[in-house]
């Protein structure tokens, strides 16, 4: 499957072309809407985030110094724009060096929307219950297409040779999240996946 | 699009795990429609022979002194800055009505585009560079500064 390169989309882009801004829209929106989500910001908010970042990116068309890292570019404006509308609403911001594993948290929850299987639907309860440090890593690595992580340290300001040790940790938290709640995720990796659509 | 000579810690299982987790939030929070709808449209937008200009004070920033509120109404002062032309800018906030006082600091201004979600108003500064707008709605607004000589600078959109 090959796929036209950021950079030729970019530079198209910024020459005037409307299909190659649009596959940039369809490549990297789901990738600013995790980081939003990440942030854990309501519905609207993260909307907000979302179109503000790609108004920036309009803005900036032109000015990109290094196309290959736009990912990075993207999640970072749309991070500091996440901020921005936490610090409007008075809530409290993400630390990096909060390593409190096992702070709750207080956010409210995300609808879990129409998930057809039941243990999807508690595993995503339990991806909920993680702490705040550890979705805002993982709902960006949950992104799809997955961002490298070299954009994702560029976009959660992390160094890049924590992200991988703290993936690991996050997951053990929600392995042990699971088994709490007497989820069983024996099986649940490979199972079968033929019915998606 | 990971890049795969990097040297990290990733078991197989870690792996499975969130590639299933991938599916999940797939199902349970994608981004709507609307945002990409959005996001086309904001091509649209470009403007592309303007000189950017930069936000450099935000008095709603973090680390800034509160400005004041009068009453009900709460003043905020922002600061642009382009290679040519500056744009200070105080915002009085009642509700979700806007009422701008600006003033053009350098070349004199033809006029300023205001722009907004809901469409855009021309306004003609004074002698002295200074303009109005009164009773905007609350949300994102750039403004366009036509400056005499033919060149427009163009603030980045702030919500406001």
């Amino acid at each position: 499957m090959s796929q036209v390169s950021v950079t030729e989309l970019l530079r198209a882009a910024e020459d005037g072309d409307v299909a190659a801004w649009n596959s940039l829209v369809e490549r990297f929106t789901n990738l600013l809407w995790s980081v939003a989500r990440g942030h854990r910001l309501g519905g609207a908010d993260a909307a907000d985030v979302v179109q503000t970042t790609w108004l920036r990116l309009v803005e900036n068309l032109g000015r990109i110094q290094d196309p290959e890292r736009l990912p990075g570019w993207l999640a970072t404006t749309a991070r500091h724009e996440c901020l921005r509308t936490l610090r409007r609403s008075g809530r409290e911001l993400p630390t990096q060096t909060d390593d409190a594993f096992d702070l709750p948290d207080t956010g409210a929850p995300l609808d879990s929307g129409l998930i057809t299987e039941e243990r999807d639907a508690q595993l995503w309860q339990c991806f909920e219950a993680l702490q705040p440090r550890c979705q805002r890593l993982l709902r960006i690595l949950l992104a799809d297409p997955a961002p490298s992580y070299a954009d994702v340290s560029a976009a959660l300001d992390l160094p890049i040779g924590s992200i991988g040790p703290t993936r690991g940790r996050c997951l053990d938290r929600l392995r042990a999240l699971a088994r709490e709640r007497g989820l069983s995720l024996a099986g649940l990796h490979t199972g079968n996946e033929g019915a998606t659509s | 699009m990971s890049d795969k000579s990097e040297v990290v810690l990733d078991t197989p299982e870690d792996d499975a795990l969130l590639a299933r987790l991938r599916k999940v939030a797939a199902e349970a929070d994608p981004a709507p429609p609307m945002t990409y709808e959005l996001a086309r449209a904001a091509f649209a937008m470009r403007t592309l022979d303007d000189d950017l200009a930069v936000l450099v004070h935000d008095s709603a920033e973090p680390g800034q002194e509160i400005v004041g509120v009068r009453g009900t109404d709460e003043v905020r002062l922002l600061s642009y800055d382009a290679p040519m032309v500056g744009l200070e800018l105080q915002v009085v906030a009642r509700g979700s009505r806007r009422s701008l006082t600006g003033q053009v600091i350098g070349p004199a201004a033809d006029a300023v585009v205001v722009e907004t979600a809901g469409g855009e108003q021309v306004v003609h500064p004074d002698e002295t560079g200074v303009f109005f707008v009164q009773d905007l709605q609350a949300g994102r607004v750039r403004m366009r500064l036509l400056v005499s000589d033919g060149v427009t600078v163009t603030t980045p959109w702030t919500a406001l």
